[in-house]
């Protein structure tokens, strides 16, 4: 099979999950116990106004015939109104997309800078006192909660020492990187922690094959040996971790966007679970589904490009 | 679970232990203790348990009562952790906060521990339809990031510790599915599994009895990590607002509430960041422990 049939066969079989993921999101305002209208409304609500909303998220309709116009609606490219914001869902994901966007791809490259040479430190000194530091040190990385380290580095970098801004979303690109900074940074210390952990031992896996001690009796440097023959072989298993847990790093966006009052689509999520604006809740639960969905894809995608033994 | 798995996994594992018998088994069990990682991460869960089940006769003051005349006192010998806005005891809430994470991964991954093993005996022994359906809905609740979901459901649900262990079981099932078909697509074609289906043991009877004893433990290991995580994610959700609400002692609540005087009374959310970071490491020392020995 050619890499293009892959590509097209991986595509066509995700239809169902897609189908189950839209369900799902359709689901979320027929789950809420009682009436999802007088949920969002409060007690206080008229029935005017309970019937106006209702007729608005299509209540009154049959379940099938909702679940069609739900699917017909997303076919226009709409995700329907906020009840919130007054104003379509998607033009609202959008204004704030960059935000999310730009955060995690800056966290995934800063796990990148971190954990490759880390990994690689510890590996060459493997049992001795760097390795010993570079495990521990992971370990506690992993084990702190990015809320805490989040509000730890406001307190000192921003409050103390004014090195950061403390809160929001700056103008221009260098403002906007000075803003992202330590966000991004704390963001990408959990993934850091994984990935090295990863990295180490893989590395330390491919260290032992044979082509290794080949390439060793041939007299090439280590640093030919670790860059050139290891390394590639272990960054499969370390694109995987990366690949895998690029939900938890979407998922914590809410947390750390938070906590940096970033105007993200994570913090309007947990703004919009507090208004019980639904609607929203779907749109950017679908949203995070669909990113996930499609990183998936790429991961896959990229496993056939490095390593062309998993399509044949 | 079914008798013949608890009877295996006692003839196996438990008696051996105790009766001394020098078998492979005993051997590995010995191993898994003078491993350091599982030794460090034993003595930290036993620790955290028996605070969390022995949390009132521990606890100094009740974790509730407010003293509004001691509010923000520093770390002193009457208030070890010092008191919080309230008045209330920090080092007491931090002890009973430990029941609440001994709580939530007990309930929510034991529920998800459960569930996940059902759902993926039935998807690998039996295959086909049922195969895959529970796997699309496996593929569509994973494709939802953890977190996101799991505000989602707390949305619906509304906010609070019963539904927050409901959520994370919902969620956290899907994992162990996925390692318990693989383990018995592997299993399935194995001499002893052919044989117990030639002698006509029911279904039940072999997978109960026959493919769960060897398949349990991939997911007793991914438990472990699980625990750790589950810890973090409960943190995170009653720290925005989602979880846990206060006065609960939870970790993720207590950090919410000091999170304005770091800078004046620092013991307010610190120890309780200390108390997720003691729990999360035991349980990922424990997990590596538990993966060396299966890996061995």
């Amino acid at each position: 099979m050619s890499l293009g049939r892959y590509a097209l066969r991986r595509f066509f079989g995700m239809a169902p999950v897609f189908f189950i993921v839209l369900f799902t999101v359709f689901l979320m305002l027929h789950l809420i116990p009682g009436d999802p209208a007088k949920n969002i409304l409060g007690i206080m609500a008229t029935p005017e106004r309970l019937e106006q909303l209702r007729d608005a998220l299509g209540l009154n309709e049959p379940i099938y015939k909702q679940f069609y116009l739900f699917l017909a609606q997303l076919g226009h490219g709409s995700l329907g109104m906020s009840i919130r914001y007054k104003a379509p869902i998607t033009e609202l994901i959008f204004s704030r997309l960059k935000v999310t966007l730009s955060l995690v791809i800056m966290s995934a490259v800063f796990c990148v800078i971190i954990s490759l040479p880390l990994s690689l430190w510890a590996t060459k000194h493997r049992g001795k006192a760097p390795d010993y530091a570079v495990r521990v040190s992971s370990l506690f990385i992993f084990s702190m909660p990015e809320f805490w380290t989040g509000l730890v580095a406001l307190n000192i970098f921003a409050l103390r020492f004014g090195l950061f801004p403390t809160r929001g979303w700056g103008v221009g690109l260098l403002d906007n990187l000075h803003h992202l900074f330590l966000p991004s940074l704390i963001l990408g210390l959990f993934l850091t922690a994984l990935v090295t952990r990863a990295l180490r031992s893989d590395m330390l896996e491919v260290l032992r094959k044979e082509y290794i001690q080949t390439a060793k009796t041939y007299g090439f440097s280590d640093r030919t040996i670790y860059l050139k023959y290891a390394l590639k072989n272990a960054l499969l298993p370390t694109i995987t971790v990366l690949g895998l847990n690029l939900g938890w790093l979407l998922g914590s966006t809410v947390v750390i966007e938070t906590v940096f009052s970033l105007p993200g689509i994570g913090a309007m999520l947990l703004d919009a679970v507090i208004v019980r604006d639904y609607p929203l809740i779907q749109g950017i639960s679908l949203i995070f589904a669909l990113a996930i969905m499609l990183n998936n894809y790429v991961v896959d995608m990229l496993y056939g490009l490095i390593d062309p033994r998993i399509y044949r | 679970m079914h008798k013949t798995t608890i009877g295996t996994i006692m003839s196996r594992y438990i008696v051996p232990f105790f009766a001394g018998e020098d078998t492979t088994r005993w051997e590995t069990l010995k191993n898994f203790i003078k491993n350091p990682n599982s030794k460090a991460g034993l003595i930290m869960i036993g620790i955290l348990t028996f605070v969390a089940i022995f949390a009132p006769l521990i606890a100094p003051y009740d974790p509730y009562r407010q003293n509004l005349s001691e509010s923000l006192n520093p770390p002193s010998l009457t208030h070890p952790f010092g008191t919080d806005l309230y008045g209330r005891d920090v080092i007491s809430r931090v002890i009973y906060g430990a029941w609440i994470a001994v709580k939530i991964c007990v309930i929510g991954i034991g529920i998800a521990f459960i569930i996940g093993n059902l759902a993926g005996a039935l998807s690998g022994y039996y295959g086909g339809w049922i195969d895959a359906i529970i796997m699309r809905i496996v593929d569509s609740i994973m494709s939802f990031p953890f977190l996101v979901l799991v505000i989602a459901i707390m949305a619906i649900f509304g906010p609070g510790l019963k539904n927050l262990y409901f959520a994370i079981a919902i969620v956290s099932w899907c994992q162990y599915a996925r390692i318990v078909r693989s383990k018995y697509l592997s299993e399935k074609e194995e001499e002893y599994v052919r044989a117990a289906k030639a002698i006509g043991f029911s279904d039940t009877r072999v997978i109960f009895g026959h493919l769960m004893p060897n398949s349990i433990m991939p997911t007793i290991v991914y438990a472990s990590l699980d625990c750790a995580l589950v810890i973090l994610l409960a943190a995170s959700l009653s720290f925005i607002g989602v979880g846990a609400q206060p006065p609960t002692p939870e970790w993720g609540a207590q950090i919410a509430e000091g999170r304005q005087f770091l800078q004046v009374a620092w013991w307010v959310a610190t120890f309780p960041a200390l108390g997720i970071m003691y729990a999360v490491i035991g349980f990922s020392l424990l997990g590596d422990g538990l993966r060396d020995l299966l890996e061995k």
